[in-house]
């Protein structure tokens, strides 16, 4: 063979390797004579590519595969359902958590339309219009959005879920990546805050506990079915059950029941919430632990209401359809509630001792003060047949002064009794009342002097208000006395405010003679102006007295 | 025949290289079989006659009889492209036209390239990618 055919056959040879799939073939290029050195290198360089094609193939191969592999993993162990969904609406992908959620598997959905799988049928129209404008432009009503809505496991069952979808574009083509999470715990636990905010709500809003139940009822179909509802209290005065709130589709409210062996008296001998489902009633049954009470149902959920550790009733629910079944999470869920409505029991019967309380207090209140008043009338009457016999100008006109103080303090008390607000006097009623008796006390003629009140929304409490009017008795008293001699007109004037820093202002003015040059409360021998002084010490107040134009009198405290 | 005066010479184990007066790098291979290493040295003396300002280059390898494929890729990749503005590549042998074939097609370089077999003609091609 000639060295140039042996060249060739190599060459072929090498080539046929290659072919095979051996990319490592190579032929010693440098032995052979020019051009086919040349040939031979060239084929050397070939398979070389190709090996290094081959690896770097194999190499990406590969991490396609890691990467499908890792977004397999990351799909299949996530907590929320994941789907893709092609531009027709047909599932592609469909993970664990989607099977777990909506009960269908991976084969069962796979290539069919998304809409039959989970979506309920008022859904389907818009599902339809979406995916019609998604198909063209990547956009559609959810696309970009966390929605909530509700779909429909294989079993039937409603199911409150959270969508949140996005959109991704495959060769020219939009798809869709729907994230869906079940999230009937936080509609259930949204419900129940709800349930237990308006229950507190109604507990200081509601007048009564039969209002409060009747919201407690509407509370608890909010969150369980709840046609069926009773709430038992034990009298334990007539050894009874009293039935203040009872719903029922099947009986009336039977009224006071005597402790029996139905499932509320059990509920109340064992404190525990019961579940009882028609086994566990013919367990009990059997056992002696009850007997059949009403006409039967099909699932009975009672709670013992404890209040201040001791049982005072059973708060029931039942259902008398199959449709209508407690699991153990709604019995869990109906005990918290019993809890819950235990305090607002609790909380309304407190506040109606407390109300009650409060009203016999008050009203023992009045009585005090109307006694006192009766009293001080007493006293005052005694005065009064004492200065019918006295003959001494004197004596008589110092009775009818200790009398005019005493009934004052009289009128105050005449007032709070017959006030709604025990703690604080109406001092424009008061100062009207004071002024009529100190007028008619000396017997002046409105129409020779009158008098003006200006006094409005001032309130005081007893402490105060007292010494306020003793001071104006006094100064009134003098005015009538002192500041109108003989036939002389003219007005006396009674005002009082309060400023913003909550200081209050009294005025008592006359236009009468005015007093005499150097005279002043302070320095003045007779008891009324002393005891003026000295109340207005007890007030913490200030006085400043104008003799310009008659008299006028300036307390502030 | 070289024309043009050099500048500056920067000698590899493998090559010289050094920059002519006209602003053309001048590259001679000495090597008969490229390695990976020797690429590596010769664009790094490129880059440093270059000053940071890409360069028409003209390689004579008559005296290759083969390139090693990471050298080819080394030659082929965005760092030459950083330092080369265009390449002349000039042979004397059908085996060293089979290797610059391979740059012509599978080892393509994003810039210009060319076969030469006169360094005349090579010289009058590179000129055109000379920054004024």
């Amino acid at each position: 063979m000639k060295e140039s055919e042996k060249i060739v056959a190599d060459l072929l040879d090498l080539i046929q390797t290659i072919a095979a799939g051996d990319f490592s073939a190579r032929v010693d290029a440098f032995s052979y004579p020019s051009p086919f050195d040349a040939l031979g290198l060239g084929l050397n360089m070939l398979g070389e590519e190709i090996q290094d094609f081959s690896i770097e193939e194999k190499k990406i191969l590969q991490n396609l595969e890691d990467r499908e592999e890792q977004f397999r993993s990351v799909v299949e162990s996530a907590i929320d359902a994941i789907l893709i969904i092609d531009n027709k609406g047909t599932i592609e992908v469909w993970n664990k958590a989607a099977q777990k959620l909506f009960g269908y598997t991976s084969a069962e959905v796979m290539g069919k339309e998304i809409h039959t799988i989970f979506a309920p049928k008022r859904y389907w129209e818009k599902i339809k219009t979406g995916f019609a404008e998604f198909k063209q432009t990547g956009k559609g009503p959810v696309i970009g959005k966390t929605l909530e809505i509700e779909g429909i496991h294989k079993n039937g069952d409603e199911i409150p879920l959270e969508l949140s979808v996005s959109a991704i574009k495959r060769k020219s083509k939009w798809a869709a990546i729907g994230v869906i999470r079940d999230i009937s715990e936080r509609k259930r636990s949204q419900a129940l805050q709800s349930a237990l905010y308006k229950i507190s709500e109604a507990t200081n809003a509601t007048a009564d506990l039969n209002a409060l139940f009747s919201i407690i009822h509407n509370s608890i179909r909010d969150l369980l079915p709840a046609e069926n509802f009773y709430i038992a209290l034990y009298d334990p005065e007539d050894e009874v059950f009293r039935f203040p709130y009872f719903a029922d589709q099947e009986e009336k409210n039977p009224g006071p029941q005597k402790l029996g062996h139905g499932l509320t008296e059990y509920v109340f001998r064992t404190g525990k919430t019961l579940l009882v489902s028609p086994e566990v009633f013919l367990d009990l049954e059997k056992k002696g632990e009850i007997s059949a009470v009403g006409p039967p149902s099909i699932d009975w959920l009672g709670a013992p209401i404890r209040v201040r550790g001791r049982i005072q009733g059973v708060m029931t629910i039942q259902s008398y359809v199959e449709g209508v079944r407690y699991s153990s999470e709604d019995k869990k869920l109906f005990g918290f509630i019993t809890e819950q409505v235990a305090m607002a029991i609790q909380h309304k019967q407190d506040d109606d001792r407390i109300r009650t309380s409060l009203a016999e207090k008050e009203l023992l209140l009045k009585e005090i003060h109307h006694r006192i008043k009766n009293n001080i009338q007493v006293i005052s009457s005694l005065l009064n047949l004492q200065s019918t016999r006295a003959e001494d100008e004197n004596v008589i006109s110092l009775l009818n002064e200790a009398k005019s103080r005493i009934q004052s303090i009289g009128l105050i008390h005449e007032m709070l009794y017959k006030s709604k607000d025990l703690a604080k006097v109406d001092l424009s009623s008061y100062i009207q009342l004071l002024a009529e008796h100190i007028f008619s006390l000396h017997k002046t003629k409105r129409t020779r002097v009158g008098y003006n009140i200006d006094v409005e929304g001032v309130f005081l409490e007893m402490e105060r208000a007292l010494p306020c009017g003793l001071i104006i008795s006094e100064l009134i008293s003098n005015s009538l006395k002192h500041g109108f001699p003989g036939d002389k007109k003219g007005d006396v004037s009674i005002t009082m405010f309060a400023d913003k820093g909550k200081k209050f202002t009294l005025v008592i003015q006359d236009n009468g003679i005015g007093i005499p040059a150097g005279w002043s409360i302070e320095k003045s021998q007779t008891l009324g102006m002393q005891l003026v002084s000295d109340l207005v010490l007890q007030l913490k107040g200030t006085l400043t007295l104008d003799n310009t134009q008659g008299m006028k009198v300036t307390i502030r405290f | 025949m070289t024309t043009s005066k050099a500048i500056r010479i920067i000698e590899t184990s493998s090559a010289k290289n050094w920059l002519r007066e006209d602003g053309i790098i001048q590259s001679i291979d000495y090597s008969e079989h490229s390695t990976p290493e020797q690429a590596w040295e010769n664009l790094s003396a490129m880059e440093e006659l270059s000053s940071g300002r890409k360069k028409p280059v003209l390689v004579d390898i008559t005296r290759v009889r083969s390139i090693d494929i990471k050298a080819r890729k080394l030659y082929a990749s965005e760092k030459a492209a950083k330092v080369l503005s265009a390449v002349a590549l000039l042979i004397n042998s059908p085996l060293n036209r089979v290797i610059a074939n391979f740059f012509l097609g599978i080892n393509k370089p994003p810039y210009p390239i060319k076969i030469f077999t006169s360094e005349k003609d090579a010289t009058t091609w590179l000129t055109s990618f000379i920054e004024k």
